[in-house]
């Protein structure tokens, strides 16, 4: 058992042995013995003086316990006699689904808001029942792209708040494409991951437009106590409902037809690269014709150039010069 | 959340420099130090890129008072002797410089890192400070 889950144990322990009616207002010893006989190791007082501090004052922790010391009973108690940490009734279903989440959370590389949902999870599964298995099969079930050390992934938790709280940012940018630096001032308001790599979408008041910005081309962002700019025509899943991807050329959807190999058909047929996506001829030997209406991005023509052995772009013109010109 | 009222952010300030790849992004004034950020790219002078290094001399100048202020800490970018060597003409590299901090009414500012230096010193002279943004805590 790890130290964290062993302490909200102990807090879920000194919280029953504080809440029980019919021995009220424990003293140390007491307390003591109750957390050895539940757990089977010793601990000084020293320690479950501090678990009291903790479960007093720690806002992360969360319970801001009133607990009292009473002189006159030489025990302690809760100046609310209401109160208490282990309110919440989940069961063992609840407890496997919210285990299962903190795994498929942790896939995100560690990063801090799966540990702070890990941290919570303990904090509820601990609050609830008197003991829980943590050792059990620790094999990993689920594997996601994500790659460790991703550039920029440092800067979610930051920028996370800044969407959720509606404060402006400042950040240098630098642009892989254009090889230059820049800095940025964004009101952000949307964190989005395609393909394994997160951008954040916002208005940027140096391009006086809602831009988006790769969070591996982030340094150093600063929140800012300037006013924050909603622009009132942004709507976030209108913004990318017909765009694969996140870098948008024009604001033009487009009817794109293309076709592909037999090979490549029953890749395409079963995960279709947009709720657009269309047959538009079956042909004798297994290709396909098929259509999508999208507006062009970087990331589709990636796509198209990706698979340039198995798909031909017939349409727009314009695409088929940029795809295919020598 | 409280604002940082003594921390001002100005962004890409305004100011003289002759250098094309070096770009002034950000200064930062504390009531502990001075930050100040830039955007360094690497030329195809050098065939992979040449170097970089930091004169632990360079200081920040008040333009119209003189007053200087000396560098104390350095980011992504040696103090020399100790160098910085690219592995090819198309690096580039994001540092800060970090300077005693300035009077609350210096407007304008040098950085020297030498005086009256090569074309390869990162010298900027009148850097505006004006417009702060204030930083949230």
């Amino acid at each position: 058992m790890g130290t964290t889950k062993e302490a909200y144990l102990r807090y879920k322990i000194i919280d029953a042995c504080i809440i029980n009616k019919y021995k009220p207002y424990p003293n140390m010893d007491e307390l003591i013995d109750a957390i050895e006989n539940k757990i089977g190791k010793a601990f000084s007082v020293s320690a479950i003086q501090k678990d009291i501090k903790w479960m007093k004052e720690d806002e992360i922790l969360g319970f801001l316990a009133p607990i009292k010391y009473s002189r006159s009973r030489q025990g302690y108690y809760y100046a609310d006699p209401d109160y208490a940490i282990r309110n919440i009734p989940i069961n063992e279903l609840d407890i496997e689904a919210l285990l299962a989440a903190t795994d498929l959370l942790s896939t995100f590389n560690g990063n801090r808001v799966s540990i702070n949902f890990g941290h919570a999870v303990d904090k509820i599964i601990a609050s609830s029942k008197e003991v829980y298995d943590t050792s059990l099969d620790k094999r990993a079930i689920i594997q996601t792209e994500s790659s460790p050390n991703q550039r920029g992934w440092e800067h979610f938790d930051i920028l996370f708040q800044a969407a959720k709280e509606n404060d402006p940012v400042c950040f240098v940018h630098y642009s892989y494409q254009k090889r230059r630096f820049n800095s940025i001032v964004i009101h952000p308001y949307l964190l989005k991951e395609f393909q394994n790599r997160w951008y954040l979408i916002g208005y940027s008041e140096n391009h006086k437009a809602v831009r988006t910005f790769g969070l591996d081309r982030v340094y150093e962002p600063y929140l800012l106590a300037s006013k924050f700019y909603l622009k009132p025509s942004f709507d976030a899943e209108k913004h990318f409902k017909n765009v694969y991807g996140v870098y948008p050329l024009s604001k033009k959807e487009e009817k794109i037809i293309f076709r592909i190999t037999p090979s490549l058909s029953d890749y395409l047929i079963s995960q279709p690269i947009h709720d657009s996506q269309k047959v538009e001829k079956y042909h004798p030997r297994g290709s396909l014709t098929l259509s999508v209406k999208l507006i062009v991005s970087q990331e589709l023509i990636n796509f198209f150039q990706m698979r340039r052995d198995d798909l031909e772009v017939f349409e727009p013109k314009w695409l088929v010069d940029k795809l295919y010109r020598k | 959340m409280k604002s940082k009222k003594t921390h001002k952010l100005y962004n890409l300030p305004e100011h003289d420099s002759k250098k094309d790849n070096l770009k002034l992004l950000r200064v930062l004034s504390t009531p502990e130090y001075l930050k100040i950020d830039f955007g360094y790219y690497a030329t195809g002078y050098y065939k992979r890129g040449g170097w970089v290094k930091m004169d632990k001399a360079t200081v920040v100048r008040d333009t119209k008072k003189g007053k200087a202020y000396k560098l104390i800490d350095t980011v992504n970018i040696p103090i020399a002797p100790a160098e910085l060597d690219f592995n090819t003409s198309h690096d580039w590299l994001y540092f800060s410089l970090i300077f005693e901090p300035i009077s609350s009414t210096t407007k304008v500012i040098d950085v020297i890192e030498s005086d009256p230096g090569e074309p390869t010193d990162f010298n900027l002279y009148n850097i505006e400070l004006s417009n702060p943004i204030l930083i949230k805590k």
